[in-house]
């Protein structure tokens, strides 16, 4: 099979799953949240980053650019990983627990095509849900200040949003490819990304540190972050590393599936 | 019903992923021992240490999300395995069957806090941050003990969501959505959900320092907001139960 109808047969199977709309239903209601936090006025003296400014005695919704700011670190140590973990493992691990694999050897497919066409959905997954929260939080601030957005403003954010996007499917790359090759359940795969999330919150507090903890140097790619070039590249090499882990944990899973095919036969 | 929390705990020995939730206890005073150690500080106010290691990020995100995955877990493995129609088989009640998972989850949640409790304690009083006195440890246990139960009842929409639903992606996002709706409507209004209302009873007597609120404590209110939420959280499991059986 060619990797045109896997993906074909890949986004026919997700038809049927509710996996997307329920983190795309995720994605707003936090969103929302955010939304309501933004509501409560801003007391202390006069802030400026790159080009975000937050000025005293306003909401912070009323500060032009803070709800698309906000949103990005909120989603992305804890909406964005986990969604994205628990939909590649769903991927991944859902041929078996539902015994497609059988059917689909018989084709026959080879297992490392499959996976790579399953964690290539998983990064446009997780780009989606980086691109449908800036999506929201533009829309929202165009309602509330679209005079105060400027086009380079809006761009820096959305090179923010599409850059955290693929940095954070590299981030859990990892998790996910771990879990496939071991057939973890979903549930243990969603709660280590959690508190793996979780532990990047401190990471982030030291200063070296957080150019080496996947999830934090995400925020140094993207530029969330403001940071160095040799910074930056550290966080890049790292979140590289992730994918490499991953790649060759899903070969491996790979390998151990066509000897166990090849052992089979004899 | 008490031979129902038993089966429970009996079917409970064979997931090996329960250890590794039981296992996130230590991770928040191990990290404080890290964060305060690299602030360099030789004396740590003992309020200032627990609320690092127990009523702060354990309190709001993870207990939450551990807590929601668990549920979620008890309840979707009985549906896939088809376990859930031998219940109704033998016959069980509707009222018996939510019940004892939120028992589950109330010894979860308990324990969980107990053992961050004494994680804590360790950590504070081992490396020298915290003097050793009675009273402050009786603080945090108590406190804990408030989290443990408070907690439980707190994440009983997420229990309904997880039995009237079919799968296990709605109830375990939405676990993540509460979880973090609970971090960012404290400061807005403490009155709305359940997670923040329990901030409300917990800091009724203002002896947990660096909570953001901008409401006066309320015991009562806080306490008919979980009171709402689980009466709704029952009803809706009730219908649905009764009408599915």
């Amino acid at each position: 099979m060619n990797w045109r109808n896997l993906f074909w047969v890949e986004c026919r199977k997700l038809r049927r799953s509710k996996v997307i709309w329920i983190a795309v239903a995720a994605v707003f209601l936090t969103a929302g949240i955010l939304f309501v936090g933004g509501l409560e006025v801003y007391h202390g003296s006069e802030v400026h980053y790159g080009l975000k400014v937050m000025r005293d005695g306003m909401r912070y919704l009323e500060n032009a650019g803070w709800y698309m700011d906000e949103v990005q670190p909120w989603t992305f140590f804890f909406v964005i990983p986990g969604m994205t973990a628990l939909f590649g493992s769903y991927l991944s691990v859902r041929e078996q627990e539902e015994d497609t694999m059988k059917s689909l050897r018989l084709i026959p497919l080879q297992e490392i095509d499959l996976m790579r066409v399953k964690m290539i959905l998983t990064l446009l997954f997780s780009i989606g849900l980086s691109m449908l929260c800036f999506g929201i939080t533009f829309l929202t601030e165009a309602v509330l200040h679209i005079e105060d957005l400027s086009a380079s403003f809006v761009f820096m954010l959305w090179k923010e949003y599409v850059l955290g996007g693929i940095g954070i499917f590299f981030a859990v790359f990892p998790i996910i490819a771990f879990a496939a090759g071991r057939q973890k359940n979903c549930w243990s795969v969603f709660l280590f990304t959690e508190i793996y999330s979780v532990f990047g919150l401190f990471a982030g507090m030291a200063d070296r540190v957080k150019d080496f903890y996947p999830i934090t140097a995400v925020f140094n790619v993207s530029g969330y972050q403001i940071a160095s070039m040799e910074r930056r590249m550290i966080s890049v090499v790292v979140l590289l590393l992730c994918g490499c882990l991953g790649i060759f944990w899903i070969r491996k899973k790979c390998d151990m599936i066509r000897g166990e095919k090849r052992n089979g036969t004899k | 019903m008490l031979r129902l929390i038993e089966t429970e705990f009996y079917k409970l020995r064979r997931k090996k992923s329960v250890w590794m939730m039981v296992l996130a206890a230590f991770l928040m005073p191990a990290l404080s021992v890290c964060y305060f150690g690299y602030l360099g500080q030789a004396e740590v106010e003992p309020a200032q240490f627990y609320k690092w290691s127990a009523f702060g990020y354990t309190t709001w995100i993870i207990l939450p999300v551990i807590l929601g995955i668990f549920a979620t877990m008890i309840v979707y493995e009985e549906k896939r395995l088809q376990i859930v129609r031998q219940i109704w088989l033998v016959p069980v009640k509707e009222e018996s069957y939510f019940f004892s998972k939120f028992c589950m989850i109330l010894v979860l949640s308990v324990g969980f806090m107990m053992l961050t409790a004494v994680a804590s304690v360790l950590c504070s009083v081992l490396p020298g941050f915290v003097p050793f006195r009675l009273e402050d440890m009786m603080y945090l246990f108590e406190k804990c003990m408030e989290i443990g139960i408070l907690l439980a009842f707190a994440m009983l929409p997420i229990l309904a969501l997880a039995i009237v639903g079919s799968g296990y992606v709605m109830p375990a996002c939405m676990t993540v959505v509460y979880a973090l709706a609970g971090f960012f409507l404290m400061p807005v209004n403490m009155y709305v959900h359940p997670i923040t209302s329990m901030g409300a009873i917990l800091i009724r007597k203002k002896d947990i320092p660096g909570l953001l609120v901008t409401q006066e404590s309320c015991v009562g209110k806080a306490v008919l907001c979980i009171f709402v939420w689980d009466i709704i959280s029952f009803g809706l499991v009730k219908y649905q139960l009764s009408k599915r059986k």
